[in-house]
């Protein structure tokens, strides 16, 4: 019998690699982003929370950050996997920094650096457990694409990750449209998030608007969306249910 | 303090009778060929100015930056073999950044020049490698305030509050020593900095020059950058009338 126990799976074609340590699946989890284009850039939303499977483990989580001076990433999915693609962002960002040659990674560049890591990783069957939405805005031409963790990638007016792609995505085809004022665009971000608050099990009621425009980036202050519960089809949602006690 | 060491300057693993090791004086000869480089500590940061030597009028102005950034908060300036510089300046920018991932927080200045001048010094051990030729200021600010420090070719590094390495090093050193620093600031370091290097540069010798100047200060907010364009225009107005005010008497 032996003590000592190899660490490969047993049905591993991968010899000596299969050793080391490949992600298998998600543990601390953020919920959806929405982000869509407006008149002077981009916003992008997303709630506060991080889960630990079913358990709302932590509250406080900022899953939007801005990247270099012109692009802003948001990201669902694990969270120390959006940890560490920051850390090489910020190494991307100061490299570009140093050259101090007036050029600087606009969100086009960033969002391509992004998919080639995104779908490398994949390929080695050891991905970073993310979809990534990147906004921004340089010289006036406006940016919005997702990258998901096996690759897939694209840019449009608006996008989602997650939950987000089924109950945010068809609200925005409805009523987005060109040259969106702050204001509508906001009101229409929230009503996406209302509707995820109200049905995603792992959205909660504490969310962060971001924008995105020439002048830079600004993340508004944690708040909470007003809930109305009163529907009079979910009083006595029981009432008329067969077999229920 | 020249002379020839002939038969013992054929390696950098030979020592000389009298103890010295020829081929890192020598190289210390070739950042003496090159530029004025200047360094100053000010009261809220430090300025760096480089004498760059136009080697031919089509060059474009702006090209060949001597003064490099390293991290954020801490740049370089070379002088000597600039491919050597660029080497050392590579070097630097990998050490600053794997300090940055493993211990989360910007390289110390000092732990910088300490890992320059070991990665120099590695050049002068062994007889596959030539030392390097080329001198290196290397400000930055951290947590202790801003700080200067000068690697030379032999791998030594000291720290400073005014250096100066390159042709015009000693009438340089006597200029900076004649400066307030501890009361200066790095806008009046800037104009300080361009006069010296006006003045010590030699018209006689070396016609065309263009002036490359850099700092890191609390007005930067201890990032390290090239000195904004209208301050750089203003030092070198001030420093070109005040050689004129000097050829006029």
């Amino acid at each position: 019998m032996n003590f000592m126990a190899s660490k490969q799976p047993e049905n591993s074609l991968l010899g000596p690699e299969s050793d080391s340590q490949r992600t298998l699946y998600p543990y601390v989890t953020g919920t959806s982003v929405v982000a869509l284009k407006y008149k002077d850039g981009i916003l992008m939303a997303a709630d506060m929370g991080g889960s630990y499977g079913s358990t709302l483990r932590y509250k406080n989580v900022e899953r939007m950050k801005a990247i270099g001076k012109h692009s802003l990433l948001g990201a669902s999915g694990e969270i120390s996997d959006f940890q560490e693609i920051l850390r090489y962002l910020d190494e991307l960002i100061l490299y570009d920094n140093m050259w101090d040659d007036g050029n600087s990674l606009g969100p086009k560049e960033v969002h391509n650096y992004l998919t080639r890591v995104m779908y490398n990783r994949r390929n080695k069957f050891n991905p970073l457990w993310n979809s990534l939405v990147l906004g921004g805005i340089k010289n006036g031409q406006k940016y919005l694409g997702t990258v998901s963790m096996i690759g897939v990638n694209f840019e449009d007016n608006h996008v989602a990750t997650g939950f987000g792609n089924h109950l945010a995505r068809p609200i925005l085809r409805q009523e987005w449209h060109e040259n969106l004022s702050f204001e509508d665009g906001v009101r229409l971000l929230e009503k996406c998030m209302r509707v995820l608050l109200y049905r995603d099990r792992s959205a909660i009621n504490k969310l962060q608007i971001a924008k995105i425009t020439e002048e830079g980036m600004t993340i508004s202050q944690p708040y909470s969306l007003k809930t109305y519960w009163e529907f009079s089809a979910f009083e006595n949602p029981t009432q008329g249910a067969v077999g229920s006690w | 303090m020249s002379s020839i060491g002939t038969g013992y300057d054929l390696s950098v693993t030979t020592f000389s009778p009298d103890g010295r090791v020829f081929q890192i004086e020598y190289a210390a000869k070739a950042v003496d060929n090159s530029g004025t480089v200047i360094g100053i500590k000010c009261k809220d940061g430090i300025v760096m100015g480089v004498e760059k030597l136009i080697a031919s009028k089509m060059m474009l102005p702006g090209s060949n930056r001597r003064i490099h950034s390293v991290h954020r908060h801490s740049g370089m300036a070379v002088a000597g073999l600039a491919a050597d510089g660029r080497q050392i300046v590579v070097r630097a920018k990998s050490e600053a950044t794997n300090y940055q991932s493993v211990y989360g927080e910007p390289i110390p200045v000092k732990e910088l020049a300490d890992r320059v001048a070991s990665y120099v010094h590695l050049c002068t051990l062994y007889w596959w490698l030539r030392p390097f030729g080329c001198g290196v200021i290397l400000g930055g600010y951290d947590r202790d305030g801003p700080q200067l420090y000068v690697v030379d070719p032999s791998g030594i590094s000291y720290r400073y509050f005014g250096a100066a390495i390159g042709k015009g090093k000693q009438a340089a050193k006597t200029e900076i020593e004649k400066l307030n620093l501890s009361e200066m600031t790095c806008r009046e370091g800037v104009i300080e900095v361009a006069k010296i290097i006006y003045k010590v540069h030699d018209e006689a010798k070396d016609k065309a020059f263009e002036l490359e100047m850099s700092w890191v200060c609390d007005e930067s907010k201890q990032q390290h950058q090239k000195v904004p364009d209208n301050l750089l225009e203003e030092a070198k107005d001030a420093a070109r009338s005040a050689l004129e005010e000097m050829d006029a008497d």
